[in-house]
């Protein structure tokens, strides 16, 4: 076995893999719901569009904005699919191919960590298939002694207790799981759930720090290793993290980026750090060589982070401790890297999250990841076991007519949030999507798999309530028709421009209704 | 490095080990091919694929401006109205001279304003303030062609 061999095809902890993929799938999809959508309304306006490739502008239609939103709800929502029901690589090339579609049928979107995102999924593609289960096996419930009868002599009482108090294994204490998951899933809600717009970065950096803590006692009290898979999907995507790191290192070489102007211009840097540039101005080190050294720490930063990720792959099947050591460095660094860029307020949409999630999956101690993938595995394991009389494998053959059944009620449950969602493609995505489904759930009961079918087809109705509920929550259609409406009004289609101003006002959050643009068109109009 | 025991690195889940290997060299290759094309190509101005994420590039100030000369024997260039015929976005990009958005903004012009020649010129500040040279470039209608003109 060669070198290649050793670092493509080695193995690593189940959990890395599990815990990335369904995390990066819900990223994608919430990131396509919540931020990509509200800029639909520039697409096929005028009829004029530039696609990504000259290939694609010969054989694509002219992009419309209904044609930009169904992509990405569709996107969104084999993603999320794929993270609930389990992922399957021939769904996982579909979304790797409706993902590319979206951003490469225009250079409208031109956002590099869009590409990036498309190389992620084109490796999750060889990833290993793992479920829940494959990480960590449903514990087994500890047998209740009943308890002595009344009559029952003391030394048979004894024996009894004595029996309880027998020590269990080290892997088998379900309620400290518990505990860990509940306070896991509370610091998650917390973060989202918590207004702090001026304080996003603090409220990260503190939820991240009673996460952290959490785990590090969650993990300190488990002794089992870690399950191991393998799939070169995984150590591709950590040698192409290491790449990225590299060039993007490299493209901070240059005299604007080391002179520290680029890095002040972009972000809130300077009010961020005011207090460390006084700091530095009390031992003589004046503002501009103060940004200058700032900025051109980045460059052997990323540098030592991409050498971490070209190690971490080796990091889990390697006797030599030095990859654990020089993996946990890219960890502390990376984190560091991406809190300081959303405390910088940096306008890079979600790519800090995406980038936080590669280090923890990456580059954190393999049993640290395998306790932060319980926050997942957990309430994975537990729905399954409620849900174990509709996805028996054993029902594969004998209830076709329930898999349909499942099947219909989510095709027309898809039809009914596509209704709701008001956007422009949004039907016309989820009877696809729902058309898809139905041909998919014929194909693969008629090759005696339904339970995989029922578990898609479940997973696909609770990723469409899930879309429902994210469009309903956050600011995305409100979004669509502000800035649809005042494109509209800069090209003086004052009618067009009302009809959308209209639409979005029952989406405007508090504060930031449009009654005013609505007004003055309407008079402009004479209506 | 020498692997642990327990762990017998196996692909044979992923089809020929051949063709995996060809997958991940072309990957490979691609992932580093195409951040280099920027480097050595002459791509200054379109950063796409090539992660210069923060690129001081992307940081100049630029405005642009588009004329044309029309059909009617005027020899003077007239100011096109770029921000009323196209979607606002495009403007960004046509700052930022991606080039296959002036291309085609400029073929457009040619198609539909019965123009003989238009004209593309931008100019740009430095991230550090100072003025960077004006940009040219036009097109002539009847070819087609694009090239650099003094401002």
């Amino acid at each position: 076995m060669n070198g290649f061999d050793r670092y493509f095809y080695g193995r690593f902890a189940a959990a890395r893999a599990y815990l990335f993929s369904r995390l990066f799938l819900v990223l994608v999809a919430l990131d396509a719901w919540t931020l990509m959508i509200g800029h639909a309304g520039r697409y096929g306006v005028d009829g004029f569009n530039v696609a990504h490739f000259a290939w694609l502008d010969a054989i694509l239609p002219q992009p419309t904005a209904a044609m930009y939103v169904g992509v990405l709800l569709a996107t969104g929502l084999l993603a999320l699919a794929l993270a609930l029901g389990g992922t399957q690589r021939f769904a996982l090339a579909g979304l790797f191919l409706l993902y590319t579609l979206s951003w490469a049928m225009s250079m409208l979107d031109s956002y590099q960590h869009h590409y990036f995102v498309s190389t992620v999924l084109l490796c999750l593609v060889f990833f290993p298939e793992l479920r829940a289960s494959d990480v960590h096996p449903p514990e087994v419930p500890a047998i209740v002694e009943p308890p002595p009868a009344a009559g029952e002599s003391r030394k048979a009482k004894a024996k009894s207790k004595a029996a309880k108090a027998k020590p269990k294994p080290a892997d088998t204490s379900g309620l400290t799981t518990a505990i860990y998951v509940a306070v896991g899933w509370l610091v998650i809600a917390a973060y989202v759930l918590i207004p702090a717009p001026k304080h996003e970065a603090a409220l990260l950096c503190a939820c991240a720090a009673v996460l952290a803590a959490a785990t590090w006692i969650h993990t300190a009290r488990r002794k089992p290793k870690p399950a191991l898979a393998e799939g070169f999907g995984f150590n591709l995507l950590g040698a192409t993290a290491g790449i990225l790191y590299v060039y993007t290192s490299i493209a901070k070489m240059d005299a604007g980026w080391r002179d520290g102007h680029t890095i002040t211009r972009i972000s809130a840097a300077k009010r961020v750090f005011a207090p460390l540039v006084e700091l530095a101005g009390g031992i003589g080190i004046s503002e501009d060589a103060f940004w200058s050294l700032f900025a051109t720490s980045v460059v052997p930063i990323e540098l030592t982070i991409a050498v971490t990720y070209l190690v971490s792959v080796r990091a889990d099947s390697s006797e030599s401790r030095w990859p654990k050591r020089i993996a946990l460095l890219g960890w502390v660094l990376a984190m560091l890297l991406h809190l300081g860029a959303e405390a910088m307020e940096l306008e890079i949409g979600w790519f800090s999250y995406y980038m936080m999630l590669f280090a923890c999956a990456f580059l954190l101690p393999a049993r640290n990841v395998d306790s932060l993938a319980r926050l997942i595995t957990f309430p994975a394991n537990f729905i399954r076991a409620q849900l174990a009389d509709v996805l028996a494998p054993e029902l594969d053959r004998t209830n076709l007519g329930g898999t349909l059944a499942i099947t219909a009620g989510v095709t027309l449950m898809l039809g009914m949030v596509g209704k709701q969602l008001d956007l422009p493609g949004a039907m016309t995505a989820c009877l696809i999507a729902a058309g898809v489904l139905a041909v998919a759930a014929v194909a693969v009961s008629l090759r005696g798999r339904s339970a995989e079918m029922r578990s898609l087809a479940l997973g696909t109705g609770a990723a469409a309530a899930l879309m429902w509920l994210a469009l309903a929550l956050s600011p995305a259609r409100w979004d669509f028709y502000r800035f649809l409406g005042g494109d509209l009004k800069r090209r003086n289609e004052p009618a067009a421009a009302l009809e959308a101003y209209e639409r979005g006002e029952r989406y405007a959050p508090k504060g930031q209704s449009r009654q005013d643009q609505i007004d003055g068109l309407r008079k402009q109009l004479g209506r | 490095m020498r692997d642990t025991k327990e762990t017998p690195p196996n692909a044979a889940r992923f089809g020929t080990r051949r063709l995996s290997n060809l997958f991940i060299a072309v990957f490979l290759a691609f992932q580093i091919g195409m951040p280099l094309r920027y480097y050595f190509g002459e791509h200054g101005y379109d950063e796409r694929f090539s992660w210069r994420m923060f690129s001081t590039v992307r940081l100049q100030q630029c405005e642009m401006q588009i004329s044309e000369r029309g059909t009617n024997g005027d020899p003077a260039f007239r100011e096109v109205q770029v921000r009323r015929d196209v979607q606002a976005a495009w403007v960004n990009l046509l700052e930022r001279v991606r080039m296959p958005v002036v291309e085609k903004y400029l073929e457009r012009r040619c198609e539909r304003q019965h123009a003989t020649e238009v004209s593309y010129t931008r100019r740009c500040k430095d991230t550090n303030g100072s003025a960077l040279p004006v940009q040219t470039l036009r097109m002539d209608c009847s070819s087609r062609e694009l090239h650099e003109a003094s401002p």
